[in-house]
């Protein structure tokens, strides 16, 4: 009789992981993410034992969304996968990989509970919503309050003349730089210089007209942007191969920063940050309305479920569990610094004290209802890989006027999007 | 006696084929059926997922309307122009050295040929490092030149940049071909012509070169084949840029197979390998029939 | 005194030519000694102010927290370096011996086949291969980076090659004593053909060591790659950890090296056989 009781519970035992149903998340390869979905995973595993949940980054060695793509090819897609931006989310929707998620049960209470009525506005694919905004991260200019002191600079640089002051004071030939005026040469970094500094020029007016799939930003914004590189450039303010961490080192005065380098700065330059850096919008033309807000880029990621996810009653059971409690996004917040989409996020008590002891945080909390997203096309990649080649790269290579270049660069990307 | 023969040869020829039969299988998979794959993707259109849809030359016309086949068989050209002479010269002078050294020998050839092992990648990133604008290098030269060079982000700066770091890489295997090269040239000949009263120059030019030839045309279908074929580099320092210019055709198949496919795909990318396969060997054919001379040793 | 000048001509020449070696080295110095300097010196001093091992820790301990275990990687590599070395030079010298001591007709159309096949450039495969290993399920598997480099048409040329001067001999007397075909390519061919042993495989072993292309496609997940596409994606994604980046290099590059000094030997050996 023992002996049978043993052998029954050896095999419950064994059979038990058989019978639990299994789905696969991805999140984004960013170590401060990672940590938030090590520690939620762990919570998950003690609730809902039955589910299994297999845990993933996103195995990218190039962009996340090319990792995405082949797994996709290969039929290795996840059930679900963070980090989806609108534009690959439009093309994911294009080649039919997405699972509606209003078509599934509890969607609207889940939106309600998480206060994402507002944030979710902007993932509206005709009447369908395939992507749960998960956070939105506004650009904003992080400065050396001891450059600018020492330059005689009170407050920021709030237009490209104040910039080219204390340029003027600041720089040393090959040694030290205003700001970073390019990111780099991957295409998803003209989010991060070109269309923010476009965004804050032109009061977030868009650079693709949607509609008519046509490129837009042949203005005086966009000229007055490009213009402002090109002398950047000319005088030796910017460089596109700075030091490692030249804001850090001091050797840069300002740096447009996501929020997803607050602990990053935290923990690898303490002695830096935050005592002695202050933020602000990035600078604007010398004809902006000295009094008008000024507006910024926000990068927004969501969760998205994939068609061919075999369990997706128990994927939604898991978004669900994540997104409904507050203590998860309090989590979020704490760890990665990225400000969750919650209309709530200035006025819920759960926050204020991340927000209080963390005044940077703040800043960026502030900054999300004056943040545009990217344009909703599904050919970013292709537009911003031209805007790389035939906008940002001209601006230091080319010795053409930015009226040229404008026209040369939004002609190609016409040209792509017809 | 006859047939104990035929026996014996028909044994023979069992064996051999049981010996060769693995090698035949594999390679009609990976070989044979591989290339049946590439000449069928070139005439269609396929994202992987959906079935593919046959659209007879329609990837055909698709890259050779393309700027960028152009602009890439540019930059191909334009990188073999630095990296062809660079390389050639230096390989020769190396092989040469490599012929009178008598006590360091062999700890110049091993570090030379030490260059060659390293990995794709970690030079690459050795290389882009030590040469970034704050690197050793522009910091050497800023220090006590007052200048710097910002290899990476001009288009020529960044090709040249390319091509010595895959010189520091070959040269010392090219050198070593030259040599092996210049062991097969008889002493005998320099003695004669010592004799007759050649100068060093008129040896060099009379008897070293033209019976190094083969080896020349050896290292000439190396540097092309590589050229054609180069990707880590590009892919992990420039990613193509500064205005697409070390963007070259193993990236450009590279993007479109796997990267864009769901606008271009695996068919247009196969048209690309086939068009870069096809003038790479022009190239090599051209090198054989221009420069290729049958070598007699007397 | 012309014989005195000579010698120190020699003399200068050695010792140019020994400074452009060292020199040539620079970057392997370069690399090892940043990497093991504190992060923030690697760019600013020369000299640092301690070694230290903190980003060897960090490619060890933290990058493997951060899902990037480099160790695992380190064992991905070796197996698939090991496994298709051991691989092509076994069958390449069976399939060789094959060739040159069988008289049979498959076996001149094989030697020829194998010389049309190297013609062949690597670029080409690429498309191919992924649709095969994809055909085959092995995507996203060492399989798939095995299986389809078990067999190398240059291996089987170049044993064709050596053997053709061995002469047969060895063979019959072998098998007068009875030894079996893989016994007598085992214990008398490969022995004989030592240099072109070792030359076609330190040749693979390098080149499956190195490929970053074929892994780049094939392998997704990170507990798969080998060591080039790891070390690439983390550059890619801490690029500012300079220091561990550079200890990751270390790590991908210096196995080749050490192989390469304790086989120098026969790697010359090899060489010169090769170029005739």
């Amino acid at each position: 009789m023992k002996r049978f009781i043993f052998i029954m519970i050896l095999i419950c035992i064994l059979v038990t992981p058989l019978l639990a149903e299994k789905i696969t998340l991805w999140t984004a390869p960013n170590m401060y993410q990672e940590q938030f979905w090590k520690i939620i995973l762990e919570e998950w595993k003690q609730v809902r034992p039955d589910i299994e949940v297999e845990w993933k980054i996103i195995p990218a060695s190039g962009s996340s969304e090319e990792a995405i793509l082949t797994a996709i090819v290969t039929d290795k897609a996840p059930d679900l996968c963070t980090n989806i931006f609108s534009g690959f989310a439009a093309q994911l929707i294009e080649a039919d990989q997405l699972v509606a998620l209003n078509t599934l049960e509890g969607f609207e209470e889940l939106v309600n509970t998480r206060k994402a009525n507002e944030g979710i506005k902007g993932w509206d694919f005709s009447g369908k919503y395939y992507v749960f905004p998960i956070y939105s991260n506004p650009m904003l200019f992080w400065w050396r309050e001891d450059i600018l002191t020492e330059a005689g600079f009170d407050s920021p640089p709030r237009t490209y003349s104040e910039v080219y002051e204390l340029a003027e004071k600041f720089c040393i030939p090959k040694e030290t730089y205003v700001i970073e005026y390019l990111k780099g040469r991957n295409w998803w970094d003209r989010w991060f210089d070109f269309i923010t500094f476009y965004y804050a020029a032109s009061d977030g007016k868009p650079y693709i007209d949607v509609e008519r799939n046509r490129a837009i930003f042949n203005n005086d914004a966009g000229i007055a942007v490009v213009e402002f590189g090109q002398k950047l450039f000319d005088e030796g303010w910017t460089s596109t191969d700075m030091m490692d961490n030249p804001l850090y080192t001091g050797h840069l005065a300002g740096q447009l920063m996501g929020p997803w380098s607050i602990p990053e700065a935290q923990n690898m330059f303490p002695e830096i940050f935050p005592d002695k850096i202050v933020m602000s919008y990035p600078p604007v033309p010398d004809d902006y309305p000295a009094d008008k807000p000024i507006k910024t880029f926000a990068d927004t990621k969501g969760m998205v479920m994939f068609k061919n996810s075999k369990n997706k009653e128990a994927a939604w059971e898991f978004m669900k569990w994540v997104y409904s409690n507050p203590e998860h996004d309090k989590l979020w917040f704490e760890i990665t610094g990225l400000p969750p989409v919650r209309s709530d996020l200035n006025t819920n008590e759960l926050f204020k004290t991340i927000i209080e002891e963390n005044p940077m945080l703040e800043l960026y909390a502030k900054a999300v209802p004056n943040s545009v997203p990217p344009a909703l096309i599904s050919k970013t990649t292709e537009v911003q890989d031209i805007m790389t080649t035939h906008l940002t790269e001209p601006i230091y290579l080319v010795d053409k006027s930015a009226e040229e270049i404008i026209k040369n660069c939004i002609s190609r990307i016409n040209k792509e999007l017809f | 006696m006859k047939q104990k023969k035929s026996k014996f040869k028909r044994m023979n020829a069992i064996k051999g084929w049981t010996l060769v039969t693995p090698y035949i299988i594999h390679q009609a998979i990976f070989f044979g059926y591989a290339l049946g794959w590439l000449g069928y993707l070139m005439f269609v259109k396929w994202n992987y997922l959906t079935p593919p849809k046959w659209v007879g030359f329609d990837n055909f016309i698709r890259v050779l309307t393309d700027e960028i086949f152009w602009l890439v068989l540019l930059n191909t050209a334009n990188f073999m122009l630095y990296f062809i002479p660079i390389s050639l010269l230096a390989a020769i002078l190396l092989g040469m050295a490599f012929n009178k050294l008598k006590y360091v020998k062999t700890f110049v050839v091993l570090s030379f040929l030490v260059a060659n092992i390293s990995s794709g990648v970690g030079y690459s990133i050795v290389f882009q490092k030590l040469l970034s604008e704050s690197g050793p290098i522009n910091r050497f030269l800023f220090d006590h030149f007052d200048f710097t060079i910002p290899w990476f982000s001009r288009p020529q700066l960044a090709l040249l940049a390319i091509a010595l770091m895959v010189s520091w890489k070959f040269i010392g295997y090219y050198g070593l071909i030259f040599l092996a090269g210049l062991n097969a040239i008889p002493k005998s000949l320099y003695e004669a012509a010592k004799l007759d009263g050649a100068t060093q120059w008129k040896q060099f030019t009379k008897i070293t070169l033209p019976l190094l030839n083969p080896s020349l045309v050896m290292v000439l279908v190396l540097q092309i084949t590589l050229s054609f074929g180069i990707f880590t580099e590009p892919y992990l320092i420039t990613g193509g840029g500064p205005m697409k210019r070390t963007y070259m055709f193993m990236m450009y198949i590279y993007d479109n197979a796997f990267r864009k496919f769901t606008s271009t795909g695996p068919g247009f990318a196969s048209v690309i390998s086939i068009l870069a396969a096809a003038i790479s060997f022009s190239c090599i054919f051209l090198v054989r029939k221009s420069i290729e001379k049958e070598v007699n040793l007397v | 005194m012309s014989k005195a000048k000579k010698r120190v001509t020699t003399i200068i020449f050695e010792l140019i030519m020994l400074i452009l070696a060292i020199f040539w080295l620079y970057p392997y110095f370069w690399l090892v000694f940043s990497s093991l300097k504190p992060q923030r010196e690697i760019y600013t001093q020369f000299w640092p102010s301690a070694f230290t091992m903190e980003n060897y820790r960090f490619i060890f301990s933290t990058a493997e927290k951060m899902n990037r275990d480099f160790i695992r990687s380190l064992m991905n590599s070796i197996f698939i370096s090991v496994t298709v070395t051991a691989s092509v030079v076994f069958t390449s010298a069976l399939v060789g011996y094959g060739i040159a001591k069988f008289k049979f007709l498959g076996g001149t159309i094989l030697k020829n086949f194998t010389i049309f096949q190297m013609l062949f450039p690597g670029f080409m495969f690429t498309i191919p291969t992924f649709v095969v290993v994809k055909a085959l399920g092995l995507l996203n598997s060492l399989g798939g980076l095995i299986i389809p480099a078990l067999f190398s048409a240059w291996g089987v040329f170049m044993f064709t090659q050596s053997y053709r001067n061995i002469p047969n001999d060895f063979i019959e007397a072998a098998r007068m004593e009875g030894a079996s075909e893989t016994r007598i390519v085992l214990s008398i061919m490969i022995p004989l053909a030592r240099s072109t042993a070792s030359i076609v495989g330190l040749f693979t072993f390098i080149g499956i060591w190195d490929n970053f292309l074929t892994p780049l496609i094939l392998i997704s997940d990170y507990d798969k790659m080998p060591l080039s596409v790891l070390l690439a994606s983390f550059n890619h994604e801490y690029g500012s950890q300079i220091g561990a980046v550079l200890s990751g290099a270390v790590i991908q590059t210096m196995p080749m090296v050490l192989l390469f000094l304790i086989f120098r030997k026969y790697f010359l050996e090899g060489i010169a056989v090769s170029f005739k």
